[in-house]
């Protein structure tokens, strides 16, 4: 499970790679209206606007992809360790992806590297459940 | 109670007669029709009626007759946790259970946040007065929960007893005043049939949730494989009826279809002016009275059920350990109560409704979680003792449970991209704190068999610590 683990954190890494690449060469417009659809829907907060939008989210995308691959060779020494900072990775770039001006094409965005991410959490849940000794018997009520 | 091999616990057990449990049945999933108003506008009457009378064939039965089964077979404290972790171990039994909790930390403030709407509504106080009065509701109902579940059952059955009887006198003036066909018109004006039909499917669902909700405390009802599973049947129909008769009688009466909402504009016709319509301020003022009263049974039902998961958790250790003490006098999780009282009442203070949209992609994952363990432990265990046992074979139970698959699955779309992204939030929670808990307590073994546990069950004196 956790080479799968492993193989699944690479390519998600290698994905996210590619997605900080793109926005830094594309540089896509995504300045304007970000917490847009927030104040809209949720009516919280208050909109704003990037300047440089692509190239900031494009270096995090890069330091997301950077930690997610650091998070890939843990894996088979600290795979807890692992597990959470992956999945917590997931979950900021989630919250970004929910801030963006346009959240739909964020999710198809982030649709492949995060699902994979989530595999991975999932996947290194089950091995902890796996290879971790309990301690004591649940009492039954 | 416990085998050989277990340690002493010191909830108390209670007996519960049959019409109780069903009044917590009954609050739980329906406490009242208000909500319905918003199918009627936005889908059209005839429509809105259908899916009352077949939607719970695909979406609530699946869940209550799952429960009435394994609530039969493994009645457990913990519930459907404790069933998904026999089924299919204990990752993704934590993830039912935090899944689940978490949605109901947020959807009980609710119910008190609502209640202090309408109060603040009809007299100008200072936010400060509004929390206060909000603080002082959540105090009084943790207590009612803390003393036991006895007392909470008949603080229930009360309450619905208030929801009840204005609802009932809407449906005889209803019908005796009966100015237009409650079919008609079936579709709204300019809406397709599915068109018209996703515009109100998200209520009905929500309407129709909750049946997994009792399993919860099954740890604390004396014969709980014999009550609960009883209640759960006894309700859906009580349930289907209320809900088909109150919107068909309210609409048949005043008519108006479009203008049908909770929106509280000069136009809107809800149930409250329905009754006004039928019987005069007398009728309106007992439903104002059954909505505030439905709101609080609402809250303290789901305190109590919601509380439970971080207490078994917690027991099974896999959460604080803070969480897993019972009161030494009334044998109750209070920890775990008081928690979820201080987080309501911290929650009532601001704006936190966009978060409920949140909670109903975690309680999907949860149902979806519940109802695939159902399957997983069919055919693990075949043999398990099950006393209900839903008249299927298993390949034709999956079956059914494909429709309701793809209702969730279309429940987690359709609020926008924000929300069903703020959603995954929620669901990656769930991996990230195993991996945390876990690692950190390492978690109990479940015995083999709980045919033990579940014929002490039966026989058990009022306190399980007396026993001990």
């Amino acid at each position: 499970m956790r080479k799968t683990a492993m193989v699944l954190a690479w390519l998600a890494g290698l994905c996210i790679l590619g997605i900080g690449i793109w926005l830094l060469v594309s540089q896509p417009s995504i300045e304007k209206d970000w917490l847009g659809v927030w104040v809209e829907e949720m009516e919280i907060g208050s909109p704003f606007d990037m300047g440089g939008a692509a190239t900031i989210t494009g270096i995090i995308a890069l330091a997301i992809a950077g930690l997610t691959i650091i998070g890939a060779l843990l894996i088979p020494t600290r795979f807890v360790v692992a597990g959470i900072m992956i999945v917590v990775l997931d979950m900021l770039a989630c919250l970004g992806v929910a801030m963006s001006p346009d959240p739909k094409w964020g999710v198809i965005v982030w649709a492949i590297p995060g699902l994979l991410m989530a595999f991975v959490g999932f996947l290194l849940g089950m091995e902890l459940e796996r290879v971790q000794e309990p301690e004591g018997v649940a009492e039954l009520e | 109670m416990t085998n050989g091999s277990t340690a002493a616990v010191g909830l108390k057990r209670v007996k519960m007669r049959m019409i109780t449990a069903v009044a917590v049945m009954f609050t739980l999933t329906c406490s009242g029709s208000f909500g319905m108003e918003d199918i009627i506008g936005s889908s059209g009457p005839g429509l809105t009626l259908l899916m009352l009378l077949v939607l719970p064939f695909f979406w609530a039965l699946p869940m209550a007759l799952t429960s009435a089964e394994l609530g039969s077979a493994l009645p457990e404290e913990g519930g459907f946790y404790r069933w998904v972790r026999r089924g299919m171990g204990e990752f993704w039994g934590f993830q039912a259970g935090w899944w689940w909790q978490l949605s109901l930390y947020v959807d009980t403030a609710v119910y008190v946040a609502l209640t202090l709407d309408y109060v603040a509504g009809w007299f100008d106080m200072p936010g400060w007065v509004r929390w206060l009065i909000g603080f002082v509701i959540i105090l009084i109902f943790a207590y009612v929960n803390i003393r036991g579940i006895d007392i909470t059952g008949w603080v229930l059955t009360v309450i619905q007893v208030i929801v009840i009887v204005p609802f009932v006198t809407l449906v005889i003036l209803g019908f005796a005043k009966a100015q237009v066909n409650p079919f008609s018109p079936f579709i709204a004006e300019g809406e397709s049939f599915w068109g018209a039909m996703g515009l109100g499917l998200a209520v009905a669902m929500w309407m129709y949730s909750g049946y997994e909700s009792m399993s919860q405390l099954a740890g604390e009802i004396e014969r709980p494989q014999h009550v609960i599973p009883r209640a759960l049947l006894i309700n859906m129909g009580l349930v289907i009826a209320f809900y088909v008769l109150t919107t068909a009688a309210g609409y048949a009466a005043v008519g108006d279809w479009a203008n049908w909402n909770t929106e509280g504009t000069s136009t809107s016709i809800d149930f409250i002016e329905a009754g006004r319509v039928v019987g005069g301020g007398a009728v309106a003022g007992l439903l104002i009275a059954a909505l505030i009263a439905g709101n609080l049974g609402l809250f303290t039902g789901y305190l109590a059920t919601g509380s439970r998961p971080a207490y078994v958790l917690s027991k099974d250790k896999l959460f604080f350990r803070w969480f897993g003490k019972e009161h030494p006098k009334y044998g109750t999780p209070y920890r775990s109560i008081l928690f979820m009282a201080l987080l309501n009442s911290v929650l009532i203070l601001g704006s936190f409704q966009f978060l409920i949209v949140i909670d109903v992609f975690l309680l999907m994952f949860a149902y979806m979680t519940i109802l695939t363990a159902m399957v997983v432990l069919r055919v693990k265990e075949p043999d398990l003792d099950r006393r209900f046992r839903i008249p299927l074979p298993t390949w034709a139970l999956a079956l059914w449970f494909v429709p309701f698959f793809g209702i969730a699955i279309v429940a987690l779309v359709t609020n926008g991209w924000a929300y069903f992204v703020g959603g995954c939030v929620g669901v990656l929670s769930g991996p990230v704190a195993y991996l945390l808990f876990k690692s950190k307590y390492h978690g109990v073994e479940l015995p083999d068999t709980l045919t033990v546990s579940r014929d002490a069950a039966g026989a058990l004196p009022t306190t399980a610590a007396e026993e001990v």
